[in-house]
């Protein structure tokens, strides 16, 4: 979903830049209170993962593909602000390295994947664990955030002009909706594996999630959390 | 001792992905490249600044399926370094904070 130069106008990819720039200077603030020493590996190699998984093009039917995103992967690891700054160097590396998104709509493309993606789908799963099996909340965390990020996308160029929204957003939408579906896969199975190997990896705390209602699993988890610190 | 060997087999996860995986993608169009050839923008479609390892083909490299392994383990290893290197620098601007709250628990 890497916008390239040339699909959206001035106005649109300048906004987008600046909203873009506002919102990676709140992370790189709010992220200070989940990053530890200890961690900091981590999101050096959850940021290299999600890079690889990106190249790997899965098919889709009709002769289309899609892959992984990867920003509830991050999001539910790291947490959210750490994990758009994982999103954010991913997509400027895939922009200034590699010619993936254009210089001019990395703007756009961060606000999209690295932000929209994150928090839509991060905000799914936090209400969905209340009523459902983590597993399942992630997932459909997951696919929400492909779908939040077309919409995003879609929007976008219906704003610059480049194609009417009744005609882009139901064929984004449409396409990202199946290639959500391998998302939700892959997120679910890497995150599930990821806590079960490192059960004092970061998790969401109660308090974010639940208010003064406490369930099992966050008193498990902050627990896990304080046995390492 | 444990982290470490964890980081390692990190890392050969993502080299394995990288570097193998990666010749397995489909080339199909993605969503967006499907949407835009549908409905007629494609072609406008710029490049306004020239990419070092464009389409993630190493240059020089004879072999498409090297150049693609080595392209994906290049750039595998310079998001690993941005993005500790910006961890280590956000988590540096909290070093206060963060032996305030450890006092308190």
């Amino acid at each position: 979903m890497h916008i390239p130069d040339g699909f959206l106008d001035l106005k649109t990819w300048a906004g987008s830049a600046a909203v873009g720039a506002g919102l990676v200077a709140c992370s790189l603030t709010r992220a200070r209170a989940d990053l530890e020493e200890r961690r900091l590996p981590t999101v050096g190699v959850m940021a290299a993962f999600i890079f690889a998984a990106q190249m790997v093009n899965f098919p889709v039917s009709g002769g289309t593909s899609g892959h992984l995103i990867g920003a509830v992967l991050a999001a539910v690891t790291l947490g959210p602000w750490t994990a758009s700054l994982v999103m954010t160097t991913v997509l400027v590396v895939q922009c200034l390295v590699f010619g993936d998104g254009g210089v001019t709509a990395l703007g756009a493309n961060v606000l999209n994947m690295a932000f929209i993606a994150t928090f839509a789908g991060y905000g799914a799963y936090l209400a969905l664990r209340r009523v459902t099996r983590e597993g399942l909340a992630v997932g459909v965390g997951a696919w929400i955030s492909v779908v939040a990020a077309a919409a995003a996308c879609s929007t976008e160029l219906a704003l610059s002009g480049t194609a009417p929204l009744g005609a882009v957003l139901p064929a984004m939408l449409g396409w990202h909706a199946i290639i959500g579906l391998g998302e939700a896969v892959i997120t679910a199975a890497v995150a599930a594996y990821l806590w079960k190997v490192r059960p004092g990896a970061w998790r969401p705390k109660s308090r974010q999630a639940t208010g003064s209602v406490v369930n099992g699993g966050n008193t498990m988890s902050e627990g896990a959390d304080r046995i390492e610190a | 001792m444990r982290r470490k060997g964890d980081l390692a087999v990190a890392l050969a996860v993502v080299a394995v992905v990288a570097g193998g995986l990666s010749l397995l993608a489909s080339a199909h169009p993605d969503g967006l490249e499907y949407v835009a050839a549908q409905e007629g923008f494609e072609e406008t479609a710029r490049q306004v600044l020239s990419a070092p390892v464009p389409d993630y083909v190493m240059p020089g490299v004879a072999s498409p399926a090297l150049a693609t392994a080595l392209s994906g383990l290049a750039g595998s290893a310079v998001v690993f370094a941005v993005a500790w290197g910006l961890a280590r620098l956000t988590a540096a601007g909290s070093a206060g904070s963060r032996e305030g709250r450890t006092g308190t628990k």
